[in-house]
């Protein structure tokens, strides 16, 4: 009895969550007609392609998801490793050092980035990066630095001390260490850092849309943002919905790549007792 | 090869609070199996750290071969350690854990191969060389760190309670082996461990540690039958030492009950702590002490039983090859030339001069 009630209560609130993406595919599914026809028909009577086409034959669709994919994945990594390089040092200090220098880290995350955006322009503007992939790509990698140098601080803590200094031993140097026994190591702790700082840099709207002004350089959430039709009273829902549906897919691909490496306990076997 | 020595060592944490190690002065001979023993929390392993330069000493130095290695990083000053949990690379192979450090060291591929079977078949884990150390049991992982330890042939071998982590049938062979193989290599060694039985069985010389101190050192079977200290006595020994309080008054020992009372050589008087060990116990044979007590508890322990005696106030425990019943009369006897006298306050033994 309580079982049956758990799994529906499940199914409503997996229901729930999905609904507005199923609503999003049916409408970039539907002709035109459909789509504005009231009252609304939930299933579509002919299934259409002609939403998806138009958003990249007639829009420069295929070029914002390049642009956001560049910058995505280089802020990415780009985080990864200098979270990654601060996380390791962070570790040769004692806790409470670390934590008292961390916290000053966090000053940056309270900060909303919307307040964040017109000094960002003016600095990028300066070094002649506006328009350009490394100027979003270092805003966002600092942007997101204070979440991933906590993340792979809590995850380097958590490794046996007795590996770090067989590797010492061993001779490693401290670069070797980091990408050779850290970073294999805590795999689940980066995954989800990387998961989570790329669909930040992924949606991510206003600095995108200050930094980045001309069209050709807009990421796929700007590019949302301007699809318009042919008057201002005119928005055309139908590709709309299929951009959406189309930059949605990226994240649960990267997700579903990833999720082997989140879920493994990789440390299994290394100190007896873990 | 190398002896290592160690020079007014001192060593504090959490900011001098805690005094881990205090002025130790201590030289291990050249391939010498020297134990470190100690309860936990004694600076044993502060020690073996310091040596392998995972920690710096506040004062004093550390020196291998006969060179200074206070500055010296632990990859450059020729040592390998055994760590208490093992410390294997998770993500890597068996044959890799082992061959890393030569690799690092610039080893060409052939000789890291050829080293690394070698060693692998001495340890008997040749064939779990493609395994992760997660699908070796714990007995095969502990090889598989005395295998990443000995390839490299280093100076001086440290090893933390390598044995602690293993069930009890595997920690008696390993111990055998263990020992055969650095007696065949003649390296020095250097051995943490909190187990007496461990440090009597396997070393040439023994360092008894309490609190951050030295208590005594020497040959195994001298520290057994002359402990400087109350604590060498009652922690080295199979059996746990019967501590007796009394009083010494014109050469004359009497416990405190009265019911032991024996002629001592010592000069000394006052209170004093009587300490005996239960296998200089007899009951077969009548010693120069007769004593008179009923059996309390008995715990057999195979070819012998440990036999609880109780005398006056004083519960006695004793080796005995027969197992008595419980509450019959015993007339236990021993020899007051294999009694310790220690100081009361100090532990100090007290010696007749």
């Amino acid at each position: 009895m309580k079982r049956v009630l758990l799994y529906s209560l499940t199914g409503i609130v997996i229901l729930y969550c999905l609904f507005p993406f199923f609503w999003t595919i049916l409408t970039a599914l539907k002709p035109e007609e459909e789509v504005f026809r009231l009252p609304p028909g939930y299933l579509p009577e002919s299934l259409s392609l002609e939403n998806i086409r138009n958003v990249f034959s007639k829009r420069p669709f295929a070029g914002y998801i390049l642009n956001s994919f560049v910058v995505a994945c280089g802020s990415t990594a780009l985080t990864l490793v200098v979270a990654a390089l601060l996380a390791f040092r962070l570790r040769a200090f004692d806790l409470d050092r670390a934590m008292k220098l961390q916290r000053w880290l966090l000053i940056g995350t309270i900060v909303p980035p919307a307040l964040l955006v017109i000094p960002i322009f003016v600095v990028m503007s300066k070094l002649g990066l506006v328009d350009h992939y490394p100027g979003l790509i270092l805003t966002y990698m600092i942007l997101n630095l204070p979440f991933a140098v906590w993340m792979l601080q809590a995850a380097f803590r958590q490794l046996p001390r007795e590996i770090d200094e067989a590797a010492l031993i061993d001779g490693y140097s401290s670069l070797a260490r980091l990408f050779g026994i850290f970073l294999p190591l805590t795999r689940p702790a980066i995954s989800i850092t990387a998961v989570l700082v790329f669909i930040f840099c992924w949606n991510e709207f206003i600095i995108a849309l200050t930094l980045m002004p001309s069209q050709t350089m807009h990421t796929v959430p700007v590019g949302i943002a301007m699809l318009s039709g042919t008057s201002v009273y005119e928005i055309p829902w139908g590709e709309v919905n299929a951009a959406v549906a189309f930059t949605t897919l990226p994240v649960i691909l990267i997700i579903a790549l990833l999720q082997r490496w989140i879920l493994e306990g990789l440390t299994a076997g290394s100190v007896k007792g873990s | 090869m190398a002896e290592v020595e160690l020079k007014n060592v001192r060593k504090n944490f959490l900011g001098g609070k805690v005094a881990a190690l205090r002025d130790i002065n201590l030289k291990i001979q050249d391939g010498i199996f020297a134990t470190v023993l100690g309860p936990s929390g004694c600076g044993k392993t502060t020690l073996l750290r310091i040596v392998a330069g995972l920690e710096q000493p506040d004062t004093g130095e550390v020196l291998i071969g006969g060179r200074i290695v206070n500055h010296v990083p632990p990859s450059d000053r020729n040592i390998s350690m055994v760590f208490q949990n093992y410390a294997l690379y998770p993500h890597k192979k068996v044959f890799e854990n082992i061959a890393v450090s030569l690799k690092l060291r610039g080893y060409p591929k052939e000789e890291v191969r050829k080293k690394v079977e070698e060693v692998s078949g001495v340890l008997k884990i040749g064939d779990l060389l493609d395994r992760y150390p997660r699908q070796l049991s714990g007995g095969q992982q502990q090889r598989v760190a005395l295998a990443r330890a000995l390839v490299r042939e280093p100076a001086v071998f440290l090893l933390d309670e390598p044995l602690s982590n293993l069930d009890a049938q595997v920690r008696d062979t390993t111990r055998t082996e263990l020992k055969k193989l650095f007696k065949g290599l003649k390296a020095t060694v250097l051995y943490v461990t909190h187990d007496q039985t461990e440090a009597m069985m396997m070393s040439d010389f023994i360092v008894i540690m309490e609190g951050g101190a030295i208590r005594q050192m020497g040959d195994p079977l001298a520290i057994y039958r002359d402990p400087a200290h109350r604590f060498v006595a009652e922690f080295v020994g199979m059996h746990r030492l019967n501590i007796i309080a009394g009083r010494i008054e014109s050469r004359r020992f009497t416990s405190l009950d009265g019911a032991i009372a024996f002629a001592t050589n010592l000069r000394r008087g006052g209170r004093v702590l009587l300490g005996l060990r239960p296998e200089h116990i007899s009951f077969n044979e009548e010693r120069e002490v007769c004593l008179m007590g009923e059996t309390v508890l008995v715990e057999p322990l195979g070819p012998t039983s440990l036999v609880s005696v109780r005398v006056g106030e004083n519960e006695l425990k004793a080796v005995s090859t027969k197992a008595p019943g419980i509450q019959e009369t015993l007339r236990p006897s021993f020899a007051p030339a294999e009694v310790f006298f220690f100081d009361e306050q100090t532990g100090l033994r007290l010696k007749p001069e």
